[in-house]
């Protein structure tokens, strides 16, 4: 008799009341337990591990490309890298840390293959009407200064500015994924941030 | 690794403009669903990994989708121009489920997860559909009703149902019909 058909006889006959037999819950699980999972062969585990990070992911490359789209693709890229690689994960590192990794990496080819083409911010209006907060005009308009001040950032200041403050790396895991020393990072994230402050308080662009 | 925690970032920065900006930026979009699920189904599927799972919304419901049933009716699969060759075409799937409260579309392309694609009623209250875009390719779907899984009568049935799991098929190809 298949699994499945066993579990449905157990069901019928009331004999299941609680939670499936042999199935573990994922929530709650570290990331290093749903990689060994998704190594053992749980489906479950890396669809886990996607719905934890994904949105981390898509944020930092959106704001990285400043194009939903370009973010989209690029977010997609990583995550089926790390699945291939999954088996040479290292636990010492925080899984986040090491995706993120990948991240940068697909983010920057990303961004030397498009050098030509302009270089824009695209308020994303179907990103917005997803939200399930509803935005008020003083929100868009927040939203679109942001997105115009940050692309207007050199992309290393970007990077730097963007994984310590919106991602929240330590120094320690932004110097591991990017391989710039700690020293230029921290100027880095300076620089950015007195760019910022110039760009919003002065509003340059308007 | 030592990691300090934002708000310890945050004490870097003094300027009260920036910190709006970064509270700001630190918020999330939902994540898309279609993208989700384009995702899912794209990441390699080795024997171990299909493994599918039914642990869906409960024994109750299992076992009254088992017990009530539910009428399928004709996938329609319209075809859209899509940008560049090899990417997903637009699929619509549609069941016949009057008295279900949840159905949603499972299958390799999101991993059987029942929570992916939740199908949604249609106006004559008896019938779901759902579009999605899928990859050229072959793919085993079925549908989750209130717990249960149901194949599609119109569909060719999957002949590798290894965990018993009844599932149908889609080959979806690069140009032309199913």
């Amino acid at each position: 008799m298949s699994a499945f058909a066993r579990l449905t006889k157990q069901v019928l006959s009331g004999g299941v009341t609680g939670a499936f037999d042999g199935k573990v819950p994922l929530i709650g699980m570290t990331d290093g337990a749903l990689v060994r999972r998704t190594l053992d062969g749980d489906a479950r585990a890396f669809t886990e591990l996607v719905d934890r990070h994904a949105a981390a992911c898509l944020r930092f490359a959106g704001r990285m490309l400043g194009d939903r789209s370009d973010a989209e693709d690029v977010a997609q890229e990583t995550f089926l890298r790390a699945f291939k690689a999954l088996d040479s994960y290292d636990e010492q590192l925080p899984f986040r840390t090491w995706l993120f990794a990948i991240l940068i990496n697909r983010c920057r080819t990303a961004m030397s293959q498009r050098m030509r083409r302009e270089r824009r911010m695209v308020l994303d209006n179907e990103a917005l009407e997803r939200s399930s907060v509803e935005a008020t005009q003083d929100a868009l308009e927040l939203r679109e200064e942001l997105n115009w001040a940050i692309t207007a950032l050199s992309a290393e200041q970007r990077e730097a500015f963007l994984l310590r403050h919106i991602e929240e790396l330590s120094y320690e895991e932004i110097v591991a994924v990017t391989g710039v020393g700690t020293s230029a990072l921290k100027m880095r994230v300076k620089r950015a941030c007195e760019r910022l402050q110039h760009l919003l308080t002065d509003g340059v662009r308007r | 690794m030592r990691r300090d925690d934002g708000s310890q970032a945050l004490d870097d920065v003094v300027d009260p403009v920036v910190r709006r900006a970064i509270h700001a930026m630190r918020a999330s979009e939902p994540v898309p669903t279609e993208w989700r699920a384009e995702l899912l189904s794209k990441v390699p599927a080795s024997a171990s990994r299909r493994r599918r799972s039914v642990e869906w919304w409960g024994p109750i419901g299992l076992a009254a989708a088992l017990c009530v049933g539910v009428g399928l009716t004709t996938i329609a699969k319209s075809r859209e121009s899509s940008s560049g060759a090899g990417v997903a075409s637009r699929v619509r799937f549609s069941v016949r489920a009057p008295d279900a409260r949840r159905v949603s579309l499972v299958g390799d392309f999101d991993r059987w997860d029942p929570a992916a694609l939740p199908m949604r009623r249609a106006g004559d209250g008896e019938t779901w559909t759902l579009d999605v875009h899928l990859p050229a390719g072959r793919h085993v779907f079925a549908y989750a009703v209130d717990g249960g899984l149901r194949t599609d009568p119109t569909a060719a049935r999957a002949i590798e149902d290894d965990f018993g799991v009844p599932s149908s098929v889609i080959v979806v190809a690069n140009e032309g019909g199913r």
